[in-house]
């Protein structure tokens, strides 16, 4: 029963996730070069400093969906659902909004619990069938993406056949521009060292800051909007069965993504959506929500699975550094390390919504989005440097493109991995030495 | 809906529209927060259920060997058998084969552990050195290769588990009885007593033999172990001695595998028979001789296929003196004193085996056996000058002979995908020619080989070669070249 203690762990690795989840900007790779800190500065049991780390992921997951609902500083992840949460908070309905999204992670946490008894039987038979076909599934899914993009209404039917033709291939042919620029600017940031050296491992932090949070905050700026009073209310207009549904659909879209090497819970959140009809804001917040809880935590979840052997994310290719799983019996000290902890943090997340929906009406979201962005600024010097600055800059440019020519902006990160899908099929070195980046 | 009706999640008027036009509330669809808690106690209850499953399954569990496939390469998992051979000691670390029974033969139920520094270094402080026959589990790092060997590397000494063998008393042919039957003594901890009666060394290692009533078995000990001891190994040939070690098995046989030199005590030395040299013939076959004499010929014998030398044999007193047959191997075990006295001119005094050898004098051999310091003392000798060449005749094939003369042509015999042998014709001062056939291991070891012209002084036995006379050098230095 001294094991006892671990849970703690867990807890205290929420307290600290929900500090930096409240910063704009960071994501969970952060989290894992602010864990290798910790464990230097404070090197403690190994195996209390992995549940830390799960611990702060789950507080990413959950607790910080209220920087995307309140501040509007979304990643690849809540990219997917920041628009729905924001219209909820111009609504008044911040507060709802958040706690849906919390519940959905909850649904999502109640979901992976039950597949953690069956995990050391069906992981390591999907990992025999699956992995020799990797690459061709990640081109399979930038090509889905890309191409699944429905044409925008620009407001009139173009009178010709061409015209009509030119509306109908305007967005998809954005997006197909911003996934090649996306792709070169992988190739540099991926083959060539830009950062500095002492912080390579933030290498592509200023890339995914510039992708998603940046832009999102311009656009915010730029809105000259102010947040209305919110309601906080223990009554959500939200149907079970959205709930159901859209936890349903974002665990598969972010199991689907944990699972898959270098597809985000974005991408699998759209799979995922697709394949099983996500319709409504609502769902989309659900799925959002659940989608991210099971990517993050499901890919360190993977690591823990006995003799399944697969190492997914940035936080568990860290932990791994430090610890192994050792036995079936941390496994399941992880699940319920894991359970106690989604239930504190989702306590939090209430509290502190609750919190911040009384505190930010009447606020400037443009003063905010200042702040913020004033924020994510510092943060990248912090982590890489006035190199990582000059990143930010061109991939805030990259970032800008799909909002303003109305693609998705889940092409920006197709496109970024693309050089890892073709080293997949074994075509990335030619290419790279083909540009001069090899 | 009237139009006083407001939106419950707004706050703004509806005007009786459902759902609000505002913000898309529809007050039928609601969740409260109870939802939420509920949620928060199905997930609370799926932890105390994890949580005693935790607590159910604190003790590894290992996986079996013969399931390993190349999936789990680089994976971290725990392993369970009995050590079957090693330890080997490297500079950076242990390696031990580990076998648990789950697998039809005995390489698919067994892996190779690595344990590496500072792990191995703590555990030999700790005398937690894995030895055949103990159970270990162990907590590590696989590695699958392409061919199919697998390999566990352990990091730290605390993922070493150590339960020790029990030792079993027994004598050799015990343990070869139960070896043709059931083998029950596989991988377990004997403790024997035999004769030390050869030694064959390896790169790696020294498989000595012990016998005991006529039944042999070889006895296993790592070159690295050594530099880990206190206690140096000085085996010599014949002293007998008591073993506690493991049983592994090696090509279907049994070896006694040491982990520590204090697991050999030396009982005593047994006597081998003084023989003069002239006495022992092929009656004494397999009987240990205590034999001496002056050497007068030391005749090297090459690999085929190679410029590697095998063995030499040493001719004591005369040519009609049984030889001494020295293994390459063991001749390297000797100090290099004692190398170096191991020429021609020398006394020798050394314990050998005698052996049947039908090209052998008597039809025997003596074989030199290791491990021993066999007594030498400096000395000369050089056998009769032949002045004139056609004084050698087909009579004194077999004869030791020092000629001098002047090199007239020098032949090459091919060797396949090697250096040539070399056939000089040797001309003496009366214009006699006999022919020198230099084997090219031989040869190439030569600093100042001898040319065409050159002035030579060669000592080497009288032998046919092509169906000519010829002399053919023993060693290097039975070649000189004088000017």
């Amino acid at each position: 029963m001294e094991t006892l203690v671990y849970l703690l762990y867990g807890m205290l690795g929420v307290i600290i996730g929900s500090l930096l989840s409240i910063l704009p900007g960071l994501h969970p790779l952060n989290f894992a070069g602010i864990g290798i800190f910790l464990y230097l500065a404070f090197p403690m049991d190994p195996l209390g400093m992995a549940l830390i780390f799960a611990g702060m992921l789950i507080a990413y997951a959950i607790v910080g969906t209220i920087t995307t609902t309140f501040m509007g500083s979304p990643d690849d992840s809540t990219m997917y659902m920041a628009f729905p949460n924001q219209k909820y908070l111009m609504y008044g309905r911040g507060y709802e909004a958040s706690v849906a999204t919390g519940i959905g992670s909850m649904g999502s946490v109640v979901l992976l619990l039950m597949l953690a008894p069956f995990a050391s039987t069906i992981f390591p038979i999907f990992r025999k069938l699956l992995t020799p076909h990797f690459h061709w599934v990640l081109i399979g899914v930038t090509v889905y993406i890309l191409q699944s993009e429905w044409p925008k209404d620009w407001g009139s039917r173009a009178k010709t056949r061409f015209g009509r033709l030119k509306d109908g291939w305007a967005s998809l042919s954005a997006g197909w521009v911003t996934f090649f620029l996306a792709m070169m600017l992988g190739f540099i940031v991926l083959n060539v060292p830009i950062t500095p050296i002492d912080k390579a491992f933030q290498n592509i932090m200023p890339v995914f800051v510039g992708f998603f949070a940046v832009p999102w905050v311009l656009t915010n700026m730029a809105s000259r909007v102010n947040i209305p009073p919110q309601t906080v209310s223990n009554t959500f207009y939200i149907s079970k069965k959205d709930l159901a549904r859209g936890t349903t659909s974002g665990f598969l879209g972010g199991m689907f993504a944990a699972y898959q090497p270098i597809v985000t819970a974005g991408i699998g959140g759209v799979l995922a959506g697709h394949s099983t009809s996500t319709q409504g804001d609502v769902q989309f917040m659900i799925s959002g929500s659940a989608g991210r809880f099971a990517y993050y935590v499901g890919a360190f979840f993977l690591f823990w699975v006995p003799l399944l052997h697969l190492t997914r994310g940035g936080m568990a290719w860290i932990t791994g550094v430090i610890y192994q799983p050792r036995t079936d019996s941390e496994f399941w000290l992880l699940m319920a390390a894991i359970a106690v902890a989604a239930v504190f943090a989702f306590m939090l997340l209430v509290f502190l919504s609750r919190v911040v929906a009384k505190v930010i009406a009447g606020f400037s979201f443009k003063k905010i989005s200042i702040a913020v962005l004033i924020g994510i600024i510092l943060l990248v010097f912090w982590f890489s440097g006035l190199e990582g600055l000059v990143i930010l800059t061109i991939a805030t440019g990259l970032g800008l493109v799909p909002p303003m020519f109305r693609t998705r902006r889940l092409n920006l990160i197709l496109g970024f991995f693309f050089p890892i899908f073709l080293n997949m099929a074994g075509l990335g070195a030619g290419i790279s030495r083909f540009l001069g980046v090899y | 809906m009237t139009d006083e009706k407001r939106c419950p999640a707004c706050g703004k008027p509806t005007a009786g529209y459902v759902p609000c036009p505002h913000c898309g509330a529809d007050p039928e669809a609601r969740t409260t927060i109870k939802f939420a808690l509920y949620l928060c106690l199905i997930v609370l209850a799926f932890g105390a259920v994890f949580f005693a499953m935790h607590l159910s399954t604190i003790e590894p569990q290992p996986i079996a060997i013969a399931s390993i496939d190349r999936w789990l390469d680089y994976s971290y998992v725990w392993l369970e058998g009995v050590v079957s051979s090693g330890p080997q000691y490297g500079s950076t670390s242990i390696t031990f084969d580990i076998y648990d029974g789950s697998g039809g033969t005995i390489k698919e139920s067994s892996t190779r552990v690595e344990i590496y520094d500072p792990a191995f270094k703590q555990l030999i402080s700790e005398n937690r050195v894995p030895r055949v026959g103990d159970n270990v589990k162990l907590f590590g790092q696989l590695r699958v290769y392409l061919d199919g060997s697998t390999e566990i590397r352990v990091s730290t000494s605390g993922d070493l588990h150590l339960t020790r063998a029990q030792q079993v008393e027994t004598t050799i042919g015990e343990l070869r009885t139960s070896w043709g039957t059931e083998q029950s003594l596989m991988f377990k901890r004997v403790s024997l007593e035999g004769t030390i009666t050869d030694v064959k060394p390896l790169g790696s290692a020294k498989i000595y033999t012990l016998e005991d009533n006529g039944v042999d078995l070889q006895m296993y000990v790592h070159n690295g172990l050594e530099a880990y001891q206190k206690k140096s190994l000085n085996l010599n040939v014949l002293q007998r001695i008591r073993v506690n070690a493991g049983v592994s098995q090696y090509r279907g046989q049994p070896q006694l595998a040491i982990a520590d030199n204090d697991e050999i005590s030396v009982l005593g030395t047994l006597p081998a028979l003084e023989v003069p040299l002239e006495n022992i013939n092929s009656t004494m076959r397999d009987n240990f001789v205590r034999v001496g004499g002056k050497i007068v010929f030391v005749e090297l014998e090459g690999e085929r296929g190679s410029l590697t030398i095998t063995n030499r044999y040493i001719w004591l007193d005369n040519r009609y003196t049984p030889r001494i047959w020295l293994e390459e191997d063991v001749y390297k075990l000797l100090r290099d004193n004692e190398k170096k006295l191991l020429k021609r001119g020398s006394e020798i005094e050394l314990v050998g085996r005698v052996r049947s050898y039908a090209a052998g004098v008597g039809g025997v051999r003596i074989e030199f056996l290791g491990p021993q310091t066999p007594s030498l003392q400096a000395g000369t000798y050089e056998p009769p000058l032949v002045e004139n060449f056609a004084a050698i005749t087909n009579d004194n094939q077999g004869d030791l002979v020092k000629v001098i003369g002047t090199i007239t042509n020098l032949e090459n015999v091919p060797k396949v995908a090697l250096p040539s042998d070399r056939k000089f014709t040797l001309q003496d001062n009366y214009g006699g020619t006999i022919k020198i056939y230099v084997p090219n291991f031989l040869f190439e070891r030569m600093i100042n080989p001898p040319v065409v012209g050159s002035k030579v002084q060669i000592i080497g036995k009288v032998t046919m070669d092509s169906g000519a006379l010829a002399i053919r050098p023993g060693v290097v230095d039975d070649v000189r070249v004088v000017s």
